[in-house]
């Protein structure tokens, strides 16, 4: 049973070197090498967060205060789903999106293999695993950023790589000061791994090393001022951003800032201090100004890279409100978050693969040719401004009363924040719905032909049921999750 | 139970499949839609006695239940959503995609249905937002560049709205979830006071209440006439109902009368009466005036909700009512003269009561019943509105009593020369020489209807305020009869 752990993690690595086969190289073989791993990592995943029920997995001694293992918890739990239900779908998105690239075999190999990374961080059972994994996928997903090879994609590939790089190096600079204080070796915990009798007398510095520890994980989930990778990556094919730049990477990031705070670092030594407070504004100011740029920013997926940055710090505010429903807040907006924006990108990208189109002005009618994919983009929109029964209106509301529990002036600002990105949430979506069914001038009398492909438009149709019938079911999900995190499952 | 869903549902469904409806054929079925909305509303507002109930889990359920002023509400925006459809459909203006107003329209009624029949504040939040999202894409109609950006300003002060009511409910806690009570919920005196603030704005955005008022002017401009009238009438009157359920039904006025945040509320409100008043005297565009005419007036129903005496109820329930009837029959005025003579601006409209005397007529009788002359419905509204104020007493009464008449005084100033000019042009007025236009009788006889209405509101203003008396007691109880 607990090699059932490793075999989920390796089992994409493993399968990589196939693709390296000439008889994979692309048609059907490729597709279904591709379908195989995906579907058969995503299954094993599936079970082993909902049925998992042994303990850690201890894989390698590095010395005597570093081992690597493996280990299902709430936090596991919760993030493993998302990427076991939302890889399948992305690969039935992506071969029909790449349908025309030349180097498909190269994009799904680093496809596989940053899922293997992924599953890596969502099954480590202490810090020195993360972290290992945590770099892992930044290689990984390297590439697939570079895809493209023109200087544009290569240039958001090295400012790729050195954000994410930079900030991990800030990470492990965590995990050797957190080795000598008991905190990096120790399995995740609830509440915290460090050893009482060592930290006594070092809190500052412990505090500030877990200051620039959490900034270099927010790295990865575009706090500021560290966000400017995120937008710029946005040349990478679109599957490549829905999955990794919306879900998989950011959350990674999003993930290890919550490892990081609630399972070693604990919340007591944090709270009321300013390890607490120097994120928390950051995250706050982050909140605002990815919406407003998103809605300064005519080219569409650049857009909703900025409102991927906003909607990230809504989980890094959770995380940083350091008490258990701060962290089932967060919890609950990576979730919804994570649907909602992986089907913006889904419709986007659409429009721009099949009728090339990059900027605002282009949509124009957009909606007559392809109504099925602009309409489940209306509603991922009305979710991500929040409509209920709509999840994200629970995930914010969730976030909202958490952040009740602050001092009366932080939570007004955090309340203000809120408030102000709502706004321009509903504009920076809606404004778009606009311009796809309501053109300018006179509509043409002649019904147009249909645009969308038969794939990717299932592709979104699953993902808004995914969004439809998480809201219907949130009432029972959500305090599941909590159950989970806070009470139940270690 | 099973009418009160149907009253809402019926529209839903139907407005939904007026996409799939043929150009040709959209008329006649937006009537029979319309006659059959109307139909469902009035049975259900007279016989329905159940309640419908859904859980999310947690504190969040949609509750739909009637309540005597829900089912004044019921009655009027389906009365009016009815008589816009007629008006529709004998306009030429909107010949090319009418199914997809139609469609919108019939949306935006069910959402309001179910907002009327919210049963709690997360039930109202929802359909609050739910009319922003329906009823937006009525203001696109117009197809033009002008057309879309009074849309995302409607859309952007809706859910700047919206969220302020939502941030309200975060400060007021999971109490303020509870079904609404007569008398409201027992909250906690503490942060209640802001939450309550928060909500009236927000709330009050659709109403137009300063400062999340200035969607209304471009958007009540750039929309078709009819969304024009429907969003000056019942639209605004949502705002004016949301503000009404939670001052009296969830913070209650035991906790609200003699705060801070009421003489807030109520010196915005009077601010936002005169301001609109005084824009629309100098406001030379008709649909323009009227919509500032709209701002000006709602309020005064807001002032008398914050005035929380027994005289401020029973006029801003009246005034919700004849201000919704009589805005609509001026706005429907202003669009059968566009399309008669193609004028838009007042000091064009000289001497058009030549061409369309008995247009000109209703305008004129409309008009007297929005500036509260008696015997129009109008007056009985403003005449509690006042006693209202004097009620509430000291320099804030006062103060809102002298706002309230100097307002209507700025209306009159606004709305009566129009009429004057256009009956009395005067000696040196030379009279172009062309065919009488024809008016046909679907574009007359919502004016008819609504001038009716109001002149009958008036005469029997004693049913109207009986009604709203008894919603007051009702709500009130004994406390401050």
């Amino acid at each position: 049973m607990r090699y059932l752990l490793l075999a989920a993690v390796l089992l994409p690595f493993a399968s990589a070197p196939l693709f390296l086969i000439r008889r994979f190289y692309a048609g059907r073989a490729l597709r279904v090498l591709t379908y195989a791993v995906v579907l058969s990592a995503s299954a094993l995943t599936l079970f082993l967060c909902l049925f998992y029920g042994g303990g850690a997995l201890e894989l390698v001694r590095l010395t005597d205060n570093l081992t690597l293992g493996l280990n299902v918890d709430g936090m596991t739990r919760v993030f493993g789903c998302i990427v076991a239900v939302l890889w399948p779908v992305t690969t039935l998105y992506g071969f029909d999106y790449m349908r025309h690239d030349r180097r498909k075999a190269r994009f799904f190999s680093f496809f596989v293999l940053s899922y293997g990374a992924t599953l890596g961080i969502v099954f480590s059972a202490n810090l020195v695993t993360m972290y290992l994994f945590y770099e892992m996928l930044t290689l990984s997903t390297l590439p697939l950023v570079m895809h493209r090879m023109d200087d544009r994609a290569r240039y958001a590939g090295k400012r790729y790589l050195l954000y994410s790089i930079g900030g991990a190096s800030m990470g492990f600079l965590a995990v050797v000061f957190f080795a000598g204080y008991g905190g990096a070796n120790a399995l995740f915990t609830l509440g915290g791994t460090l050893d009482p009798a060592l930290t006594a007398g070092h809190e500052t510095l412990l505090r500030t090393v877990f200051t620039l520890a959490f900034f270099g994980f927010g790295v990865k989930a575009a706090i500021m001022p560290f966000s400017a990778w995120l937008p710029a990556a946005s040349v990478a094919p679109t599957p490549v951003t829905a999955l990794l730049h919306a879900v998989a990477v950011v959350k990674a990031g999003a993930f290890a800032c919550i490892r990081l705070t609630y399972y070693t670092f604990g919340t007591e030594i944090v709270r009321g201090t300013f390890a607490q407070y120097i994120p928390m504004a950051a995250a706050i100011f982050t909140i605002v100004y990815g919406s407003a740029r998103a809605l300064r920013t005519n080219h569409l997926k650049r857009r909703f890279a900025y409102s991927t940055v906003s909607n990230l710090s809504y989980i890094l505010l959770a995380v940083t409100l350091m008490s258990g429903s701060g962290l089932a807040a967060a919890a609950m907006h990576m979730v919804s978050h994570a649907f909602v924006k992986i089907a913006l990108f889904f419709c986007v990208g659409a429009a721009l693969e099949r009728e090339g189109a990059e900027y605002l002005d282009q949509i124009e009618g957009i909606g007559r040719r392809m109504p099925v994919t602009f309409g489940c983009f209306v509603v991922a929109s009305a979710a991500l401004i929040g409509l209920p029964p709509l999840p994200v209106f629970f995930s914010k509301w969730a976030i909202g009363e958490a952040a009740m529990g602050l001092s009366s002036g932080w939570a007004y600002t955090v309340l203000a924040a809120l408030l102000v990105s709502t706004t321009l949430t509903a504009l920076y979506t809606l404004s778009i719905a606009v311009r796809a069914f309501f053109p300018l001038g006179e509509a043409p009398a002649k019904a147009q032909p249909r645009t969308e492909t038969r794939s990717m438009t299932t592709a979104i149709v699953i993902v808004t049921v995914c969004i439809v019938a998480l809201g219907f079911t949130s009432g029972q999900l959500f305090p599941a999750i909590s159950a989970w995190l806070i009470g139940g499952a270690a | 139970m099973v009418l009160l869903l149907a009253s809402i549902l019926f529209p839903l469904i139907f407005g939904a499949a007026m996409s799939r409806v043929k150009e040709s054929r959209a008329d006649a079925l937006a009537l029979i839609g319309g006659c059959t909305a109307l139909a469902l509303n009035v049975a259900a507002a007279l016989f329905s006695r159940g309640s419908v109930y859904a859980f999310f889990g947690g504190v969040f359920e949609i509750l739909q239940v009637l309540d005597d002023a829900a089912r004044v509400m019921y009655v009027l925006a389906a009365a009016l959503f009815l008589l816009a459809l007629v008006f529709i459909s004998g306009e030429g203006e909107y010949r090319p995609r009418r199914a997809g107003l139609y469609g919108f329209l019939f949306l935006t009624l069910g959402a309001l249905n179910q907002l009327y029949a919210a049963g709690n504040l997360f039930t109202f939040y929802l359909c609050f937002e739910l009319v922003s999202l329906l009823s937006f894409p009525l203001v696109l109609h117009g197809g033009t560049q002008r057309a879309r950006r009074a849309a995302l300003i409607y859309i952007g002060f809706s859910f700047t709205g919206t969220a302020l009511a939502l941030t309200g409910m975060k400060i007021a806690g999971e109490g303020a979830l509870l079904p609404f009570a007569a008398g409201g919920l027992a909250l906690e005196a503490e942060n209640s006071l802001a939450a309550y603030l928060l909500f009236a704005l927000g709330f009050g955005c659709k109403a137009g209440l300063y400062p999340l008022s200035a969607w209304l002017v471009p958007a009540a401009n750039e929309s078709p006439v009819a969304v024009s009238a429907l969003l000056a009438g019942v639209i605004a009157a949502a705002g004016v109902f949301g503000v009404f359920r939670v001052s009296y039904e969830v913070f209650g006025s035991e906790l609200i009368a003699g705060s801070w945040a009421q003489s807030v509320l109520i010196a915005l409100a009077c601010l936002t009466a005169l301001m609109g008043a005084m824009l629309a005297l100098h406001e030379q565009v008709l649909k323009k005036r009227l919509a500032y005419l709209t701002v000006s007036q709602v309020s005064f129903a807001l002032i008398g909700f914050f005035t929380f005496t027994k005289a401020g109820f029973i006029g801003g329930m009246a005034q919700i009512v004849c201000h919704a009837c009589a805005k609509t029959g001026l706005f429907f005025g202003a669009g059968a003269i566009k399309r008669e003579t193609g004028f838009t601006r007042v000091d064009e409209m000289r001497g058009v009561a030549r061409d369309m005397p008995g247009t000109m007529i209703l305008i004129t009788l409309l008009a007297f019943s929005a500036i509260g002359v008696p015997p129009f419905g109008g007056f009985g509204a403003l005449w509690q509105i006042g006693s209202g104020a004097l009620a509430f007493g000291g320099t804030g009464g006062t103060l809102a009593l002298a706002a309230l008449v100097l307002s209507a005084l700025l209306s009159a100033g606004a709305l009566l020369p129009l009429a004057r000019d256009a009956i009395f042009p005067g000696k040196d007025f030379i009279a172009c020489v062309k065919a009488p236009p024809k008016i046909g009788w679907r574009v007359f006889a919502p004016l008819c209807v609504l001038c009716a209405a109001v002149l009958a509101f008036g005469l029997l203003f004693g049913l109207l305020g009986n009604l709203a008396e008894g919603v007051y007691t009702n709500l009130i109880g004994g406390w401050a009869a």
